[in-house]
């Protein structure tokens, strides 16, 4: 008997001590794992990007209502009380914004008040609460999009101590009340859970720690077996053994699920406090942390969006336990259940709205850095998009392009367009559009549709010819006469003004502006086709290796970026300046890895770009984008436009002294658009520059230019009192120097209408679509 | 449920308190944090533990332990205002680490920079021939994947020779604010921060010529000769009347050429 027992005791000590030293090898085997994730990066981090960030100062042309929408774009509240971060209140022509803590690539801004006042759509005060003036500030930069690794988890990194206490008192009174007393397992909860399941034979009652749930989320899967359990269990209590319980509460704010958005999956209290209500965390009132940490039990199932009804719920059973537990006043619990949840309506203000510009960005950053630095390092990326900008051009070509197909009978949605905007002089994009739907994040005919240019090609005809004073000015007389041109292995050409008129000798700057086809052969002729070719490389085009007469009227192909490249230049006095959409990359702590700084190339003289420049201002003035000038006559706008073979291209491309804007409108299958740029591109175009808060070019010319009153009939140096005299600038010792004895000759009809009053210009007529634009067709 | 499966689930049980308990007797007990004790020290990691770097990611700053320990307490009731949803708690905010300097991208900088001062006698002044190849910063990434800094690294110590006149700060209160700042940070012989605010100033004033200049000189201490010559010449471009800016970006050029 004694024997026996003493059997079975050492058989189950021995059992025992197996038992339990497979489960320490194994507990080993787990603690390794855990060490190893915790060792590196918690997560990976998408890349986030960030467009520009409005920058506010006294004179700034800014528009009460753009700055409204700037504001909500960002989230902020309106109120009538005094505003906190992240609020404004408006007061008349004054405004109170109280601008949130921004981080910006080269610096940083303090949360503060900041007071704004308006006067004729122009920022015309800016002061600080005390009425301290503020020279400059500037608001935080709109989250555009995230690079997500291959398992789509976003998230913004909260720190505890960012967290608001409440917050975290919340959910620890619905979770894990008794958190700061245990090792990671609560053993009262596991024996309650375990005599249960002992008696039922199955694994039910819950009882999860956070520091479980997070082994959980962490380490396991979601199923619910006993291995999991018991891995969990192990887990949890080598994480309490390792790791603080802040750094574990702090993993577990970060790591939770809370949402799903398509494919990318919303996790942590940062991301979920933007995801939900469009602000950050510190934020968020105590409704509003109620739902998220409810919202932990079950993101899916308790969506706002999608069952508010069963949110709502949640949420005042979690405002319940707050109460209870002493966070909230238990007299104003009703209130707080009162109140509306008050998610905003759309996931993210920003995120995925933007795709042809991202997908810029993406093209940019895939050649520096690799798939996984761009979706794991939590990069931060500031770019040059503005989203007002974006904003109008895609308003402009939704409602300008089923007018123009219904105006020509065009099939619905036949049309497509493209466009880009940027600041020349810094060469930064502020806004892409590839597709007529904004949202299309496919085919981006910005970047990668090449199509003839048409006219645009004529600034670098005639920049090639003023490139040589000697032998041409803006009021040289060129012959609109018919001409034939012999080509070796070619039938001879005979390139026609649409109308098949000619009208005898025309000044240079007026054949531009009219955008007449014969004196553009003629002159691009005589400087030579090769000449042309290398004038639009200059500028940054693109021409044809071997470069035939037909590219003088547009016979060359580029993608509305290329034309953007090369009108900038013109539009930056010469200097070239590579076009940016990204400003700065920085790693994860804010230390920069890449600046993408201004930099210049004199490509051109100042003195023949400002001569063409002229002669652009001409073309809106009185030109074929005369409608353009009478309609914002004050921005001194230089513009071209540009139509191709049977109308298959509308283009127009203009700048201002801030702006410039490319519009492309056409087919993708190429078919004829019956519009010419004037009257398909140049519509959107006036929308868009009308809607832009920007300055007018400067009327100044630069040093070596002088201005000769000049009679245009006979290109020679004329009084005022001639009725066809204008003054025009010259390059210095370039100008005429013989006098006209202007009276004694009649003004042609054609030349100069604006000197005459009550005259009609051919192409500045009454007729909405200019009829010179008309004319300006390809003859390939 | 058969009889079989109950028992292997008690057994599994068992095994789970086995385990707990023979993990509990080989290991020390951890150091727990107890909310809300203001006296207690941070909490350590276990000395016995394997070397464990604790939580580093990127964007994910160790927590300092010492700092804000959360409250035992409840605490205040947070009042409800009906207009608009209030904020009561706006946590500190740490400002440490987030001010962006050119400390990290200088750290593995190259500089190649050869300065000649060659003494002319014609001119009264030696003038700084700083003959600087463009110099790329080359910053990694963390994953080892080398990323080029388009900002050229600095041949500071060469350009402190440089003797300029002053550009005049002219503008708008925005662009003279920026303007200056971007001086002190150039008399700190921070040319990144400045370079950086000048280009703001420009987004503000583009036909500012000062601001031209003054970017034109920050790329010239760069080294950046190349850039600092285009830089002086937009400048001038945009002088106008201005003789003694234009003077100002004459020298600028001309030190660029070496001449």
């Amino acid at each position: 008997m004694r024997h026996f027992f003493f059997t079975v005791l050492k058989l189950g000590l021995a059992l025992f001590v197996v038992g339990a030293l497979a489960i320490g090898l194994y507990a080993t085997h787990l603690d390794r794992i855990v060490q190893e994730r915790f060792s590196g990066s918690l997560w990976a981090l998408p890349a986030k990007v960030y467009a520009r960030a409005l920058e506010l100062y006294v004179g700034l042309p800014l528009s009460p209502a753009q700055l409204e929408r700037e504001l909500r774009r960002l989230g902020y509240r309106s109120t009538e009380g005094a505003p906190r971060a992240g609020e404004y209140r408006k007061a008349g022509a004054e405004w109170e914004v109280y601008a949130r803590h921004a981080e910006h690539f080269d610096g940083e801004e303090p949360e503060r008040l900041l007071r704004l006042r308006f006067e004729a759509e122009r920022l015309s005060g800016l002061w600080d609460a005390e009425r301290v003036p503020v020279a400059v500030a500037r608001l935080e930069p709109l989250v555009i999009g995230s690079f997500y690794p291959d398992k789509q988890e976003d998230r913004v990194m909260l720190r505890l101590q960012d967290t608001p206490p409440l917050l975290v008192h919340a959910l620890l009174a619905v979770e894990d009340r008794a958190y700061f007393e245990h090792h990671g397992v609560n053993p009262w909860t596991i024996m309650r859970a375990m005599l249960v399941n002992i008696g039922s034979g199955e694994l039910t009652q819950g009882g999860s720690t956070i520091t479980q749930q997070l082994a959980k989320n962490f380490f396991l899967s979601h199923e619910r077996t006993l291995v999991r359990k018991l891995n969990e269990l192990i887990m949890a209590v080598e994480l309490e053994l390792h790791y603080s319980k802040e750094q574990i509460l702090e993993a577990y704010l970060n790591e939770v699920w809370l949402g799903q958005e398509g494919s990318r999956a919303i996790h942590g209290f940062g991301l979920a406090s933007e995801f939900y209500f469009g602000r950050p965390i510190a934020e968020l009132a105590p409704d509003q942390i109620a739902l998220l940490v409810g919202m932990v039990k079950g993101a899916s199932y308790y969506n706002p969006r999608r069952n508010p009804e069963r949110a709502l719920e949640r949420r005042n059973v979690v405002l319940g336990v707050m109460a209870q537990q002493g966070l909230l006043k238990p007299e104003q619990l009703d209130l707080w259940r009162a109140r509306p949840l008050g998610v905003t309506e759309n996931a993210n203000a920003g995120q995925g709205l933007y795709p042809a510009f991202l997908q810029l960005v993406s093209q940019q950053l895939r050649r520096e850095y690799d798939e996984n630095s761009l979706s794991t390092l939590g990069l931060k990326i500031y770019t040059t998009l503005d989203p007002e900008a974006q904003m109008q051009v895609e308003k402009a070509v939704q409602e300008q392009l089923p007018v123009l197909e219904k105006s020509r009978k065009l099939p619905v949605d036949s049309l497509q367009a493209a466009a880009v905007i940027t600041e020349p002089v810094s060469g930064e994009i502020l806004a892409m559009l590839g597709d007529r739907n904004p949202r299309f994040s496919g085919f981006n005919r910005a970047l990668d549709a090449r199509r003839p240019i048409g006219s645009l090609v004529k600034p670098a005809i005639y920049l090639t010819a003023l490139e040589r004073p000697a032998q041409f000015t803006l009021s040289s007389l060129i012959a609109d006469e018919p001409m034939t041109i012999e080509q070796a292995g070619s039938p001879p050409w005979s390139p026609q003004n649409y109308d098949h008129r000619f009208r005898g000798d025309v000044p240079l700057y007026k054949a531009l502006a009219n955008s007449l086809n014969l004196p553009a052969v003629r002159v691009g002729l005589d400087v030579s086709v090769q000449e042309v070719a290398a004038t639009v490389e200059r500028l940054g085009g693109r021409a044809p290796e071997k470069p035939t007469p037909s590219m003088l009227l547009g016979a060359l192909d580029m993608a509305p970026v290329e034309v953007t490249q090369m009108m900038q230049t013109l539009a930056a006095g010469g200097f070239r300046t590579p076009m940016r959409a990204i400003r700065a990359v920085l790693d994860a702590d804010g230390q920069p890895l890449a600046r993408y700084v201004l930099t210049v190339r004199q490509d051109a003289q100042p003195q023949p770009v400002f001569l063409v420049t002229y002669a652009m201002q001409a073309t809106v003035r009185e030109g074929t984008a005369a409608a353009l000038g009478r309609a914002l006559p004050a921005l001194r706008l230089a513009g071209k436009t540009g139509t191709t073979n049977d109308m298959r291209d509308s283009w127009f491309a203009g700048f201002s002294a801030d702006r410039l804007m490319v519009v492309w409108v056409g087919r993708d299958d190429n078919q004829p658009t019956k519009l010419t740029g004037g009257s398909g591109a140049l519509p959107i175009f006036t929308q868009v520059i009308r809607a832009l808060p920007q300055q007018p070019r400067p009327a100044e010319a630069p040093q070596g230019i002088e201005w000769v009153t000049t009679d245009l009939s006979t290109g020679r140096r004329a009084t005022a009192a001639c009725p066809a005299a204008v003054d025009l600038p010259y390059i210095e010792g370039s100008a005429p120097v013989e006098w006209s004895g202007c009276g004694e000759v009649a003004p042609n009809d054609f030349l100069d209408p604006s000197a005459r009053p009550g005259a009609q210009g051919v192409d500045s007529g009454s007729n909405e679509e200019s009829l010179v634009d008309w004319l300006n067709k390809i003859i390939p | 449920m058969t009889y079989n499966s109950m028992k292997n689930n008690r057994f599994l049980i068992i095994l789970i308190a086995g385990g707990l308990l023979s993990a509990c007797a080989t290991t020390p007990a951890p150091s727990i944090y107890k909310g809300g004790q203001a006296s207690k020290p941070a909490p350590t990691v276990d000395e016995n533990a394997p070397v464990v770097r604790a939580l580093s990611a990127p964007g994910f700053k160790e927590t300092p332990l010492q700092a804000k320990p959360l409250p035992a307490k409840p605490l205040s009731s947070y009042a409800p205002s009906a207009l608009a949803p209030s904020t009561p708690m706006t946590p500190g905010v740490d400002y440490a680490q987030s001010a962006t300097s050119a400390a990290g991208a200088q750290a593995n900088t190259q500089i190649s920079t050869q300065a000649n001062i060659q003494a002319n006698a014609g001119v009264a002044a030696a003038s700084n021939q700083i003959n600087s190849a463009k110099s790329m910063t080359t910053a990694k990434l963390d994953s080892g994947v080398g990323q080029v800094n388009q900002a050229t690294a600095s041949a500071n110590k060469a350009a402190g020779t440089l003797a300029l006149p002053a550009a005049s700060l002219s503008g708008s209160p925005a662009a003279r604010q920026l303007a200056s700042s971007a001086d002190a940070a150039m008399a700190r012989g921070d040319l990144t921060a400045s370079a950086a605010s000048l280009e703001r100033a420009l987004r503000i004033e583009p036909n500012n010529a000062g601001l031209w200049s003054r970017l034109a000189e920050v790329r010239l201490r760069q080294g950046d000769t190349v850039q600092a010559e285009q830089l002086a010449l937009k400048a001038n471009g945009l002088a106008g009347g201005d003789a003694a800016l234009r003077s100002r970006n004459d020298q600028i050029v001309a030190q660029a050429r070496g001449r």
